[in-house]
């Protein structure tokens, strides 16, 4: 419990100095975030409050609100009034309020649901179509990757391929965010090709420096041949302390190995790339 | 239907349907704690809340007497501040010590609706205000150095770097 401040008697109070720490914490809890982070400036009180709690606790009330609808946020895993015991500086608690960037898929139409939007054919054949569910193959697997979607991207007899940038600073991952965390960035995609046609898979995911220099890079390539080509596959990879990640390139490709006209090539669908929050504790209060 | 008293910090006696008593978990807890009947005719003693607040929040209880109770995990009622009913916004068309005495009231009464209601007010007063405006709104002294202000902008401003 926090301690009701002392006024001197006589001095007449009002409006917040009536109230105790707790209360101006829950009060402020609900104003919006971009006034919130302005509130910071009004008084020592609301900067040592909104420092030590109140970002906080509104990422704490909306992760619950988030957990009871359909939304997401950085900690659906983790119970409301386990977000207050997390070990984390108040910006952080700023960030997740404003973008909720952690656990969270920030690939753009992953599935091709919204056509090729989003995605940078590299490949001088550009010739990628989208199926709604796959022809020729299993229907997409049961898994949260695809979000509800059924769809997915196809390849053809010629090499296909196209990228997506994830610029990390556009979730409110800046650098100073990024160096205090050092997070996990995990990233992972499914690929299948048709039961009766074989094809190639590659995937490439790249993170790079603010000056555009490449950290590390992770290179998946398949094969899967005809007649046993339409299983779906889950490739995934995780990049461990990436302080100073700014952007990740996601490249794929695919192409059939039997050269037939028509769209008999990889299918591509799922495309996850996260930042993982790390969980950490405060230690117990005395 | 069982009546029972509440009494103001500056003495004052309001007989209250127990029913609607109830709104608050600090009053209904002391009733059971006391094991208060309804023939009693036992004072339950609110040292902190006066007579005018009180009768505010008796008033707002028994508009809300038939409202369901809050669930137990809040399914985002809490997020918004848009959705307060026009009755409780014109029930809080009040001066803002009363509004403030409110919130303090609520908390010790422990009625977690009239507590976020007069919160998300309080909130929306200051959504979308500049610090000097809020300053001048709650009157509030601004206790920051020239540099201290200088270091907390920058802060603010790295947060949104883009």
């Amino acid at each position: 419990m926090m301690e009701v401040l002392n006024y001197l008697d006589g001095e007449i109070k009002t409006s917040f100095e009536l109230l105790p720490d707790e209360m101006v914490v829950y009060v402020l809890s609900f104003v919006d975030t971009d006034t919130l982070l302005n509130c910071r400036l009004v008084s020592k009180r609301w900067l040592d409050l909104i420092e030590a709690y109140v970002f906080q606790e509104k990422a704490s009330r909306e992760n619950e609100y988030v957990n009871n609808g359909n939304g997401y946020f950085s900690f659906s895993e983790i119970d409301t009034n386990t977000v207050r015991k997390l070990d984390l500086p108040w910006y952080i608690f700023y960030v997740i309020c404003k973008h909720d960037p952690f656990n969270r898929n920030l690939v753009k139409n992953p599935c091709g649901h919204e056509g090729l939007k989003y995605w940078v054919s590299t490949s001088y054949h550009n010739m990628w179509i989208v199926e709604k569910s796959p022809e020729g193959a299993s229907p997409l697997p049961n898994d949260p990757d695809f979000d509800g979607h059924t769809s997915c991207f196809v390849s053809t007899y010629r090499q296909c391929s196209k990228q997506q940038k994830i610029i990390f600073k556009d979730y409110g991952l800046n650098s100073t965010v990024m160096k205090y965390l050092n997070p996990e960035i995990f990233v992972s995609e499914w690929y299948s090709g048709r039961f009766d046609c074989g094809c190639k898979y590659t995937l490439k995911a790249a993170i790079h420096d603010s000056n555009g220099k490449l950290i590390e890079q992770h290179n998946y390539n398949d094969v899967l041949p005809q007649w046993e080509a339409n299983i779906w596959t889950k490739a995934s990879h995780s990049f461990k302390n990436q302080s100073d990640a700014n952007h990740l390139i996601l490249y794929h490709s695919g192409v059939d190995t039997q050269f037939w006209a028509g769209h008999y090539g990889t299918k591509i669908s799922g495309s996850v790339v996260k930042v993982i929050l790390p969980i950490r504790f405060k230690c117990a209060e005395k | 239907m069982p009546m029972i008293k509440l009494q103001s910090s500056d003495g004052e006696v309001f007989q209250v349907d127990f029913e609607i008593a109830k709104a608050s978990v600090t009053i209904k807890t002391m009733v059971e704690d006391l094991g208060l009947e309804e023939e009693d005719e036992e004072i339950v003693p609110l040292p902190n809340v006066n007579a005018g607040i009180l009768k505010k929040v008796i008033q707002w209880a028994t508009y809300h007497k038939d409202d369901p109770p809050p669930p137990e995990d809040d399914e985002g009622r809490e997020k918004r501040t848009d959705d307060i009913s026009s009755w409780d916004a014109d029930f809080l068309k009040v001066d803002q010590g009363t509004l403030f005495e409110l919130i303090l009231a609520a908390n010790y009464l422990d009625i977690k609706g009239l507590l976020d209601v007069t919160c998300k007010t309080v909130a929306n007063m200051i959504k979308g205000k500049t610090p000097e405006e809020i300053r001048k709104t709650f009157n509030i002294k601004n206790d920051f150095t020239a540099a201290e202000e200088d270091q907390v902008r920058k802060e603010n401003e790295w947060c949104e770097e883009k």
